[in-house]
């Protein structure tokens, strides 16, 4: 397919390239909030969730981790694309519950909000989540959906905290972003030597007694040679 | 190299479980000419499975053949607090059943057991709904079977530098591993409170030993396999000298149904099922249980016969009773400046200055220890749940990058009251993979343990305070649904109608059946069993080499 050209501010989901399943992500929300850290676009052929479905969930993790001057997030980290494999591998239980749960959390952006998740700006995004994470699901939270709100909400944030930290090999943390993000190296296939850090470099090893045998009566039990 | 796993038709000996205590009896027994098979329900999988690989070894949650089943929870279990409820399925029980068993993953805590843990209930009295008892044995009895065990299986350490250990004969046969920065925290905070921080004891390598590989720090520690075999677990220490003597078979993908009996009542064999569910029949001159504080009960309530019509080795009716963990409290604490706790071994000191404190002085009875450790976990510290902070937005991801290199924990482990009631039985409603019923889970705490977690979890504080921490984060008291350490179900006594094996792991009804894994322990100590279970192994294949010679056992 053709590379398709963005201007910064155009994404929204309804421009969505859909070309034989293969959609071009990394676009911010209209709003623009996240300028300085965009992510460059890229391309990813949907496996498990539809063209609607992952959008949203692309959209709920950049809220979950937002880019921001502290550094990149989830869509540099492309955690969607760890979230759509991993439901058609370890995360394959998930699949009918993100569904469901996906189905449910439409039918509450339009009833509290009248538009979908997408086509809220990201201050109404902000609040949609923090209606969702409260003990008890928001009235306007579908009555027969199969798990609260709270719970939803916990399951994909839990799946993107996978994908922003596990081994780029599934899919997420692209470019060992969310590694870098913390400062952790990642595999360590030859180790570290000491000192690992100021303090046990700092701080002197206890000096302890030196070690002498027993020298009370030894009264050990051997078997067999009792 | 490939090593010999000769098929074997006619056993001597029919080793059930392969971890920390069937390795041990199956290299003991095949080294002295005996023709051992050892059994394990799970694959036989090699070092070179295994990675640095979080996703991998803290998360997986199905059986995708994409993904090895490595997962330290993966057999089902249902769980309930009390018998009036109805259980629900559960993963609360830590057990990995690949050959090697959970010491393929175990934080490798190699300590031995105090003089005064064997003999509680003449030292401390008894304790209102609970049931403490003496061992049998006492600590001489284990003392040589720990310094084997010690020798052979390699564990490095640091001897007369903990007050507290009880006499030795010999030092560890390696230094203890480098001291990380929770290690050096523990010293720093232990100097300032007057307690006794000193290095692990650890079934992992700070030099070359046994031909495998010391420590590289790597930080992938407790919860992955060693990528590099510096871990002394059963996979690479005593499987591999078994299978060397020609004398033992690993039959893997074997999930034993039934220990049969003859007419005598005496073990004939077992019944297995193989990958394919096809049964199979095994003979042998005597059984060996070791599947640890669920899965031997389970499997000799599984064996009922017109002899045992309440399940093998049961006519005191206490298979299955008096389960014990290890209770446990932590609190995490924050520092200013990187710790890097990704790097290193997880658990490099030990406080035990409250082992086993004066019942009278401290209200409670028993003890614990301190295990401050670190632990590199990304996804699990990024899930962590923190009060007053959300577990998403712009506050979640700051907090995460501040502090995932500036923390470590203080873990405190202690003691666990054998209780009656807390047991493990046959699920009546919920099969596993091979169609046999899960183990149901029946616990709920004695209360001195909450009054020992709230004495702990203050020890966690005060030494995260002592060594500088600018805030800390404890848990509440709860009510494990399971652990790791999985103890006192077949509990080991004198007396045939209040145990179910005698002093040396031989079931009181069946002279040729052995239990030996944490199931014989009367009470739990501390923290820890491992090493306990293995002396316990080790002590047991001399008594079955010295029976079998004398022809008892036939």
């Amino acid at each position: 397919m053709t590379k398709k050209r963005f201007s910064r501010r155009s994404f929204i989901a309804s421009t969505a390239q859909a070309t034989g399943g293969v959609i071009t992500l990394g676009v911010l929300s209209r709003t623009g909030v996240l300028d300085a850290q965009e992510a460059p676009p890229f391309e990813h052929a949907w496996q498990h969730l539809d063209a609607h479905q992952g959008r949203t969930v692309d959209a709920l993790t950049r809220m979950i981790m937002p880019s921001d001057d502290n550094g990149p997030g989830a869509a540099e980290a492309r955690v969607v694309v760890y979230i759509d494999r991993a439901l058609g591998a370890h995360r394959a239980e998930y699949r009918e519950t993100y569904e469901s749960g996906l189905a449910a959390f439409d039918q509450y952006c339009l009833n509290a909000h009248e538009a979908p998740f997408l086509e809220l700006d990201a201050r109404t995004q902000r609040r949609v989540l923090m209606g969702m994470d409260r003990p008890r699901s928001p009235g306007t939270w579908p009555e027969d959906a199969p798990m609260g709100a709270r719970d939803f909400l916990r399951m994909v944030v839990t799946h993107t905290m996978e994908g922003m930290f596990s081994d780029p090999s599934y899919g997420g943390n692209y470019r060992e972003t969310g590694w870098k993000l913390i400062r952790f190296p990642g595999r360590a296939p030859f180790g570290y030597d000491p000192p690992f850090s100021e303090f046990d470099m700092t701080i002197p090893e206890t000096e302890y007694p030196e070690w002498k045998p027993y020298d009370g009566p030894m009264k050990s039990r051997i078997i067999g040679e009792e | 190299m490939s090593l010999p796993n000769p098929n074997i038709r006619r056993p001597d000996v029919i080793i059930i479980g392969t971890g920390a205590a069937g390795a041990v009896l199956a290299k003991e027994l095949s080294t002295k000419g005996l023709r051992v098979v050892a059994m394990e329900m799970g694959s036989f999988l090699k070092t070179r499975h295994f990675d640095q690989d979080e996703l991998q070894a803290m998360h997986p949650a199905s059986n995708n053949p994409d993904h090895p089943n490595i997962y330290r929870h993966d057999q089902p279990n249902t769980y309930r607090q009390s018998a009036d409820v109805q259980a629900t399925e559960d993963h609360g029980i830590h057990m990995q059943s690949t050959v090697g068993g959970s010491t393929l993953h175990y934080t490798g805590i190699s300590w031995r057991l105090h003089e005064n843990d064997f003999k509680e209930r003449s030292l401390f009295g008894d304790l209102d709904g609970a049931d403490v008892q003496d061992w049998p044995i006492d600590y001489w009895d284990l003392e040589h079977y720990y310094e084997k065990a010690e020798y052979e299986i390699g564990i490095s350490g640091l001897a007369g530098a903990n007050p507290f250990d009880p006499p030795r004969r010999r030092p560890y046969p390696m230094p203890p591993v480098p001291r990380t920065s929770s290690g050096a925290l523990s010293d720093l905070a232990a100097g300032k409170l007057g307690w006794h921080s000193y290095p692990a004891p650890l079934a992992i390598n700070s030099r070359e030993y046994g031909g495998r590989s010391p420590v590289m720090n790597c930080g992938f520690c407790e919860s992955y396999v060693c990528t590099i075999q510096a871990r002394s677990s059963m996979l690479v220490t005593m499987i591999p000298q078994a299978l060397r003597t020609g004398n033992c078979q690993i039959r893997a993908d074997a999930c034993v149904r039934e220990i049969v009996v003859d007419e005598d009542g005496r073990a004939e064999g077992v019944i297995y099922l193989d990958k394919d569910l096809r049964e199979h029949r095994l003979e042998a001159r005597a059984v060996i249980v070791c599947c640890n504080g669920v899965h031997t009960p389970r499997l000799l309530l599984m064996s009922k016969s017109n002899l045992f019509p309440d399940g093998l080795a049961n006519s005191s009716g206490k298979v299955g009773k008096h389960l014990m963990f290890n209770y446990y409290q932590s609190a995490r604490g924050f520092y200013e400046k990187d710790l890097n706790e990704y790097k290193g071994v997880m658990d490099t000191r030990i406080i035990q200055d409250f082992y086993d404190p004066d019942p009278d002085k401290y209200g409670f009875f028993g003890g614990g220890v301190l295990e401050p450790r670190g632990d590199g976990e990304t996804i699990s510290f990024a899930n962590l749940n923190m009060p007053r902070l959300r577990r998403w937005g712009a506050r979640r991801k700051k907090w995460i990058m501040d502090n995932y290199t500036r923390y470590m924990v203080a873990l405190t482990s202690m003691q666990s009251m054998s209780q009656e009631s807390n047991t493990i039985d046959l699920d009546p409603d919920v099969n596993d993979k091979w169609g046999l019923p899960v183990p149901r889970v029946t616990y709920n705490v004695h209360p001195n343990e909450h009054k020992l977690g709230d004495f702990f979890r203050e020890r966690a504080r005060e030494l995260l305070d002592a060594a500088g921490a600018h805030g800390v984060v404890a848990s509440p008291n709860f009510v494990p649904r399971g652990d790791a350490h999985l103890m006192g179900t077949c509990r080991m006594g004198n007396d045939p109608a209040t145990s179910v094996v005698n002093k040396f792991n031989q079931a009181h009804d069946v002279d040729n059946l052995f239990i030996v894994d944490g199931s014989s322990f009367v009470t739990s100590g501390k923290s820890n069993p491992t090493l306990t279970i293995q002396a316990l192994a080790f002590r047991c294949a001399d008594y079955i080499v010295t029976q079998m010679a004398r022809l008892n056992i036939r």
